[in-house]
């Protein structure tokens, strides 16, 4: 058997002298056994969560969207924050898969099952903001332009808005099958290694017949490089489009050609620190430590570090074009963002989103577990307020001092919100529950990575 | 017709793919190999030519480039041209998102659609293998055995010698 | 179905219907009996119920069917039914116009009624009445809405029971001899410049000797009335002209919003304000008061004095006057500070330069301070020019003393009978309490009032009259003028006119209509050589909604030095002042939905009244705006929000009156508190000015619905103002100081007219006039003090109003912004579904249909000019919905709405235009703001024909668009605020 020189400074990256079959058992454990009394638990909360959003929707769209605090000036608030949250969030998933994929990032194959997932349900979460925060959504089909009694009357295709029923509905399309793609061969694991001969049936739909054929094999991994080829101009297209519903306004502090790199690294930023969140928690919900290692966690402090600081350096530019511009109505908007009626939100965003992240940079708070866990929610909680800062400080005290107001959101809002997390983490629990979170053909790829037994199988 | 195929399966995948070596360079003819992961160099060596998923790509890529681009002008400018913010009809600039998203999702789709073609992979399609742990820890290969060229022990020893763990023998419809 | 047999009974009177050209509503509305009092109710069991939305359609379908019947009534049920073939003229689909005369107050304004499908839906003003010549102000664009308001009386009603008009006058003529017989029968009215109305009430009082009319007006102008008898020795009542007014002062009279005669007043103000068409000369308005009024806002000199002070500031001028005259007048010593003695020389100085060509006005109801005011004004020699004096004999004017004389006497218990329309002391009366023990002891209590208020709750009878845009009457405008009320509709319930009921009650067998007739022939007809038959003179009259005659013979007025009495007794504690708002006014109009929600022009407050006080003295109590106070004057408190208003007097508590009604309908009860019990009668008349008021910090905060919560303008070029000088010079340094900007797209080619529109901010006073009128033409919803306080108030049309300066007496500025009609306009390239998109002639469209309410235009609207319908607003009342345009869609919730430039008026003076096969021109049409501007602040037209009065505006005068630098092209531009420093 050939060896492969093995560098030092390489960490395994999967814990464990695990055989193949290990591998396989521990990741389909989870699903096989019955679920713990914890899952439970946190199903049944999301689930209440989700509920609740369903049926505030109702009420809502029933009544009208008169429910929400919106005014005459402020025509957004919660509505589009949540929906870029959402977005963001889901970035990190595609990153993971695709662009990680083509950096042949191999600590990847342990979290990009689950990345991928959590983009999916973000991606829901998300598109069903543009559509009930119309005035009429159940009008919202008129946003495809297909062939009608009324002229035909097609779409306005210079709105960023359509730009955006584009982009989402393709990025949601491509991550879905870029997902499912990745899952065939665990399918047909499941379907090989489990007892039951209807879960053999089932999965024996959805795995397609999968062999494992080496001939298979080759064309699969084309297939995968071609999709990950195509999902990372994207995944950054998708974020651009989505800050280009600003940039491309007239509206003060929205009006930035700096955007679309900016909420990008924003997406990413926000994607990661919740994929760090979920990953810490499904480890120790699902006992995969040693798939899901320290360092794993490492890789993605690292990247959180990084996009971190791109956002604030987005931060600081936006403030000094403000006032390297001259024009007293971009100036003032960021005065007001820093010191008018929403300053607490400002300030909120900038110690979430830049000073506590740098406490990362010291070893010993970046090993702590529980310190990560807590920094990544805070840096969702941060990025949560960057939105809404970018979105209502602008539009509140824009031009003419007359139509100045404020905004506070109803309890409806807050539902809507809430019920978008339940919406979320109920699909992610069912996930966890009845699919194998680790991609098994590809970690058993990096079984030996670095450990010096076997030659690194790699596949992408 | 029939063929009479021998599956033999291997500790790992180093072993498989020494085999398979192996076998190729003695001249017998390897109908296939099955892996729970894809193992680099078993492609080649069971002679499997480059894929051109990335052509069809491509092609159903620029299609919807094309064909986008075109609908938007048509819509805007061709079909009921409006006068929206002053914007001349066919504002080109503004159509370049729509564009590369067409362009994305039908790239993708279509690769995906022609990599289930040509693997032939379809809901409640028939699993052909030796064995059910080929997806979990099982490695491994198919080799047609010509009665008139080799004895089958002979196969099967040489197959042990390679480090065969598993040999079994099947009759192939063709 | 009593439907289908009151159609019937229709029929039967068809055949001998006397018919007049005028208009097919234009009959004698002396049959109203023709309402089964059944069919009536069952109409309101349905519309007033509680219904289900479906229930609620079919019953509106069903009331908007109501009127289309009545305003027919006299032609076959065939025509009434759809019009199948249909009267001659009134043709589906196209308005019928008809001239009459406002009611909404004394002002009589001459109106244009736009009836569509035989229903009032729009008042304009009529450019041929000789005083009002073609403005209306906010109220009277709101009349038409009282006229459909669901909580008017249905029919007469006897002690509270529904009874019929037959009954009525079967019974009341004998309870009224006997009441002549056991004291004195009363009729209390508001003020009446009809001489036939007159003519009635002396027939009436011939039937019943023992009679006396009183009229009454809760906000009244007694001394104004009285004060010329002492100084010129006869009874008359003012005529003011501006017309050849250099230098006005007005100490505390708000000319401009609610005194006496804003839309005149305006019209002369804003004509002699014009700088351009006036050579360079300009009126000069000097305003000195405590309450910030509109006119105040407008003032190029305004000094804010404590209320008590505008008294001795009248004693300081007509001191100062007098000895630059050197005819010496008596009063005691002044009471004025150095500083305000300055200004007052100063004030008159200048006064004494515009002899002849000046005037002055008071807002006082002392009768003391207004003869200052005529001996300044006759010192000045103003008298009979910019004053002229006319003989009351065909007005009746309140006067206070009678009427407190009145009640004393109904305390007394000598009223046997109490008969009252248009007035509404059990309102206003400042002693509530003495009130009721008075009309307590009147056994018999008509009221004629149509809608129920606090005084006919207490009435025996209700005689309900009719809206003034179901009536016949006239009017006396002085100086020969005549206006006419011509009715545009039947009257929508069994009501009939007062003097209807006067007439049947005095056992005169003609109805009104014949009774003004005969009237005019006998007095009016007489005085004018212009017609030789009274038909033609008659049908001229009632066509131009008015008549100008010979003047008799002017008032011969002598002047006599008064003997004046300027002491109000010692400073003490704060001043308070009692004020009308330019909407709600005296009360009256306190059912009116539109005037509530209509955001006053200075404090931009909707929906409520409110004390307000000045920054400074705000501070030194410790208050600030929503902070409740008590405010006391001896027994008298009353608790309200404080509202901090820059350049209110200092010392100084001003509150409106006419809010806090408690018998209205829903629209108007609760709404804010009553203040009028802090009017006290002292030198015979009711003073709503008041020294040695106290106010105390009260616990609880209540906001006021704003709709400007930012009052400064930052530093931002939106109002560009100028000197008197600047405007004059031919330097173009205030044209639109940006060049064309380059465009990153080719130009569309331009349709075959560019509509746009200037607005000139030097003659915009603020008034408000236009909001409505917009609201009215363009069926825009009524929110809610609770959505207005989400800052979701729906008007297409607002004034942004914004203070400089010193906070204690700031300059005012308003500027109305309606949609700018960008032609790059951002709105229209982020709509995703094409809702809003432009027109070859440059109108920004807004397609309400497609529209599904993403709200990113008006995210994106950089004037903030678009309105979200954020529930389903336009549903509530079936009767409001009456008052609908038929040419514009009502919008449903979800979706967005904004000024549309009238596109239904373009569109209408397109096909005019089409028909006589010529091009639309100007004055085929006018958008609604700018016909109802007093002001003529707003010019519509073809920005492409460069001969249009827009065109040549924006040439001459410096025009600038809001926010060029923006480079969206707005359509509407505006001229700068001039001011005369």
């Amino acid at each position: 058997m050939s060896h492969s020189p093995v560098s030092s400074h390489r960490k395994p990256l999967v814990i464990g002298d695990k055989s193949y079959g290990d591998v396989t058992h521990d990741v389909l454990r989870p699903i096989e056994a019955r679920p713990t009394k914890g899952w439970y638990v946190c199903l049944m909360v999301a689930a209440t969560c989700l509920v609740f959003g369903v049926a505030t929707v109702w009420y809502q769209i029933a009544t009208g969207i008169g429910t929400w605090g919106l005014n005459k000036t402020v025509g957004w608030a919660w509505d589009i924050t949540n929906f870029v949250f959402w977005v963001g969030i889901g970035h990190a998933g595609t990153l993971i898969s695709a662009i990680l994929l083509l950096f042949r990032q191999k600590w990847r194959t342990s979290i990009n099952r689950a990345a991928e997932a959590m983009t999916i349900f973000a991606v829901i979460c998300a598109a069903i903001f543009p559509v009930i925060h119309m005035g009429r959504p159940w009008l919202a089909f008129w946003m495809f332009p297909y062939p009608n009694t009324r002229g035909p009357l097609w779409v306005n295709f210079r709105s960023p808005l359509l730009w955006d029923v584009f982009a989402i509905s393709t990025y949601f399309t491509i991550s879905l099958v870029f997902w499912y793609i990745g899952l065939i061969p665990d399918l047909a694991t499941m379907r090989d290694h489990s007892s039951s001969a209807f879960k053999r049936k089932l999965f024996g739909v959805f795995s397609l017949g999968w062999n494992g054929s080496a001939r298979t094999w080759a064309r699969y991994e084309t297939l995968c490089l071609i999709l990950a080829g195509l999902a990372t101009p994207l995944v950054v297209s998708v974020h651009s489009i989505v800050s280009m519903d600003f940039a491309t306004a007239v509206i003060p502090g929205w009006h930035a050609t700096l955007f679309p790199p900016y909420f990008v690294a924003g997406a990413v930023f926000s994607g990661f620190a919740m994929v760090l969140t979920l990953m810490i928690l499904t480890r120790k919900v699902m006992k995969l430590d040693s798939y899901i290692t320290d360092s794993h966690l490492q890789m993605m402090c690292k990247v959180l570090q990084l996009t971190g600081l791109m956002v604030a350096l987005a931060y600081s530019t936006e403030f000094f074009m403000a006032w390297y511009s001259g024009n007293a109505y971009e100036r003032f908007v960021f005065i007001n963002r820093a010191t008018g009626p929403f300053a607490w939100a400002f300030w909120t965003m900038v110690t979430c989103n830049v000073v506590l992240p740098q406490l990362l940079w010291i070893k010993r708070l970046r090993l702590n577990v529980m310190f990560l866990l807590g920094m990544s929610i805070i840096v969702n909680i941060g990025m949560w307020f960057e939105r809404f800062v970018i979105i209502t400080t602008s539009i509140h005290r824009d031009y003419l001092p007359s139509s100045w107001a404020d905004y506070s959101p109803t309890w409806v809002e807050k539902a809507t919100f809430l019920g978008t997390f339940g919406l979320f983490f109920t699909c992610f629990l069912l996930f966890l529950r009845f699919l194998p979170m680790i991609a098994i053909s590809e970690v058993k790829g990096v079984l030996h990575y670095g450990k010096g037994l076997g030659k690194e199988v790699t596949h992408g | 017709m029939v063929r009479d195929v021998t599956y033999a399966s291997f500790s790992d995948d180093q072993a498989l793919l020494h085999a398979a070596k192996e076998l190729k360079s003695r001249g017998h003819s390897l109908i296939d190999a099955y892996t729970p992961f894809p193992v680099h160099g078993l492609d080649e060596v069971l002679g499997e030519s480059r894929s051109r998923l990335p052509i069809v790509c491509f092609v159903a890529a620029s299609i919807g480039c094309v064909s986008s681009m075109w609908f938007q002008v048509w819509t805007s400018a061709q079909d009921w041209p409006i006068n929206v913010g002053g914007k001349s009809f066919a504002s080109i600039p503004a159509f370049i998102p729509v564009t590369f998203e067409v362009t994305v999702l039908l790239g993708g789709l279509v690769s995906v659609a022609g990599f289930f073609c040509r693997s032939r992979l379809y809901p409640g399609k028939k699993v052909i293998t030796p064995h059910r742990n080929v997806t979990s820890d099982g490695f491994w290969i198919a080799v047609e055995h010509e009665a008139a060229k080799v004895d089958s022990a002979v196969l099967s020893s040489t197959l042990k010698d390679l480090g065969a763990s598993h040999i079994q023998h099947e009759e192939q419809e063709l | 179905m009593p439907l289908l047999k009151w159609m019937g009974t229709m029929d039967d009177r068809i055949i001998d219907a006397p018919k007049y050209w005028q208009s097919i509503e234009g009959q004698p509305v002396s049959d109203a009996d023709e309402f089964p009092s059944g069919f009536v109710e069952e109409i309101f069991e349905v519309v007033n119920a509680n219904k289900s939305r479906r229930e609620f359609l079919t019953v509106l379908g069903f009331s908007v069917a109501i009127p289309a019947l009545t305003s027919c009534h006299k032609i076959p049920v065939t025509k009434a039914l759809g019009f199948l073939n249909r009267e001659e003229d009134t043709v589906p689909g196209v308005a019928n116009w008809y001239a009459s005369t406002c009611g909404g107050c004394e002002a009589a304004c001459g109106l244009l009624v736009k009836t569509r499908e035989g229903r009032p839906i729009k008042v304009e003003g009529n450019p041929d009445s000789p005083h009002s010549r073609g403005g209306v102000c906010a109220v009277g664009q709101a009349t038409v809405l009282s006229l459909y308001d669901s909580s008017r009386f249905i029919q007469p009603l006897a002690e509270g029971q529904p009874t019929t008009w037959a009954a009525i006058d079967g019974k009341i003529p004998e309870l009224l001899r006997t009441a002549n017989s056991q004291g004195k029968i009363v009729l209390i009215t508001g003020r009446v410049s009809s001489p036939s109305t007159l003519a009635v009430i002396a027939k009436f009082r011939a039937k019943y000797p023992n009679f006396e009319h009183i009229p009454y007006e809760p906000f009244s102008y007694s001394a104004l009335f009285e004060s010329f008898e002492k100084t010129h020795g006869l009874s008359a009542i003012p005529n003011y002209s501006l017309s050849d007014v250099d230098t006005l002062v007005s100490v505390g009279a708000d000319f401009l919003g609610s005194w006496y005669g804003p839309v005149a007043f305006a019209k002369d103000y804003s004509a002699q304000r014009d700088v351009s068409k006036r050579k360079g000369a300009m009126l000069r308005h000097v305003q000195v008061e405590a309450l910030m009024s509109v006119a105040g806002s407008n003032a190029d000199l305004r000094v804010p004095v404590a209320a008590g002070d505008e008294t001795h500031v009248l004693a300081a001028l007509v001191r100062e006057i007098s000895t630059l005259s050197g005819r010496s007048i008596e009063f005691p010593a002044l009471q004025l500070d150095a500083g305000l003695l300055t200004a007052v020389r100063a004030i008159a100085a200048d006064l004494w330069k515009a002899k002849g060509k000046s005037l002055v006005l008071s807002g006082s109801n002392r009768v003391d301070d207004q003869m200052a005011v005529n001996a300044i004004n006759e010192l000045l020699g103003n008298m009979g020019r910019s004053v002229k004096l006319v003989a009351a004999t065909e007005f009746a004017v309140a006067s206070d003393t009678r009427f407190e004389n009145l009640v004393s006497e109904m305390v007394g218990g000598k009223i046997s009978a109490l008969l009252s329309i248009d007035a509404n002391p059990g309102y206003a009366y400042y002693a509530p309490e003495r009130w009721k023990s008075g009309v307590s002891k009147v056994p018999l209590q008509i009221s004629f009032a149509d809608a129920p208020n606090e005084t006919s709750k207490s009435a025996h009878y209700i005689c309900p009259g009719n809206h003034f845009l179901e009536s016949w009457n006239d009017h006396a405008l002085g100086s020969g003028k005549y206006g006419l009320t011509q009715p545009t509709i039947q009257p929508l319930r069994a009501t009939r006119m007062f003097q209807e009921s006067l007439l049947r009650w005095a056992g005169e067998t003609l109805d009104y209509y014949d009774f003004i007739r005969s009237h005019w022939k006998a007095q009016i007809f007489s005085r004018q050589r212009r017609q030789l038959l009274f038909e033609g003179f008659w049908s001229q009259a009632v066509h131009d909604g008015g008549i100008d005659v010979v003047e008799a013979s002017h008032a011969k007025a002598t002047f006599k030095n008064p003997r004046l009495n300027f002491d109000l007794g010692k400073r003490e504690g704060l001043d308070l002042i009692l004020y009308q708002k330019t909407g709600i006014r005296d009360g009256r109009h306190a059912n009116n939905p539109w005037l509530h929600e209509l955001p006053d022009p200075i404090t931009k407050v909707t929906w409520d009244n409110y004390a307000q006080l000045a920054p400074e003295t705000a501070s030194k109590n410790g208050v600030k705006t929503g902070d409740m106070i008590s405010i006391q004057k001896g027994t008298i408190h009353l608790s309200l929000p404080v509202l901090v208003q820059p350049g209110l007097g200092t010392n100084t508590v001003a509150v409106a009156v006419g809010y806090g009604r408690s018998e209205c309908g829903k629209a108007g009860v609760g709404v804010g508190k009553n203040s009028y019990p802090f009017v006290a009668f002292a030198e015979g008349n009711y003073q709503r000015i008041q020294r040695g008021v106290q106010i105390t910090k009260a616990s609880g905060h209540y906001e006021l619905a704003l709709t400007q919560t930012h009052h400064v303008m930052e530093g931002r070029d939106l109002v560009r103002e100028v000197s008197k000088a600047e405007a004059l010079s031919t330097a173009t340094a205030l044209h639109s100081t940006q060049k064309e900007q380059p465009s990153m797209w080719p130009e569309h080619k331009p349709g075959e007219n560019r509509w746009g529109m200037a607005i000139d901010l030097s003659k915009c006073t603020g008034c408000s006039a236009c909001v409505i009128s917009c609201q009215a033409e363009n069926n825009v919803p009524v929110v809610g003090r609770e959505e207005v306080l989400k800052r979701r108030e729906m008007h297409w049309i607002r004034l942004d109003r914004y203070y400089s300066g010193n906070e204690s007496n700031p300059s005012v500025v308003h500027q109305p912004i309606l949609c700018q009609h960008c032609e790059n306009a951002p709105c229209e390239t982020v709509c995703p579904v094409l809702a809003t998109v432009h027109s070859s002639d440059g109108l920004n469209q807004q397609v309400y249909n497609r529209c599904v309410g993403t709200r990113y235009c008006a995210n994106n609207c950089p004037y903030k000019v678009r309105r979200f319908n954020w529930f389903e607003y336009s549903q509530d009342d079936a009767w409001g919905r009456m008052a609908l345009n038929p040419d514009i869609v009502v919008r449903s919730r979800g979706v967005m709405e904004k000024c549309s430039f009238c596109i239904q008026r373009i569109q209408e003076g397109r096909l005019k235009a089409k028909k006589e096969g010529r091009k639309v021109a100007e004055g085929d049409f006018k958008v609604a703001c700018q016909q109802s501007c007093p002001s003529d602040a707003i010019v519509f037209g073809d920005l492409a024909d460069p001969d249009s009065k827009v065109a040549k505006l924006l040439e001459h005068q410096k025009g600038y668009q809001l926010l060029e630098e923006l480079n969206v092209r707005p359509r509407v531009s505006f001229l700068p605020k001039v001011r005369n420093p």
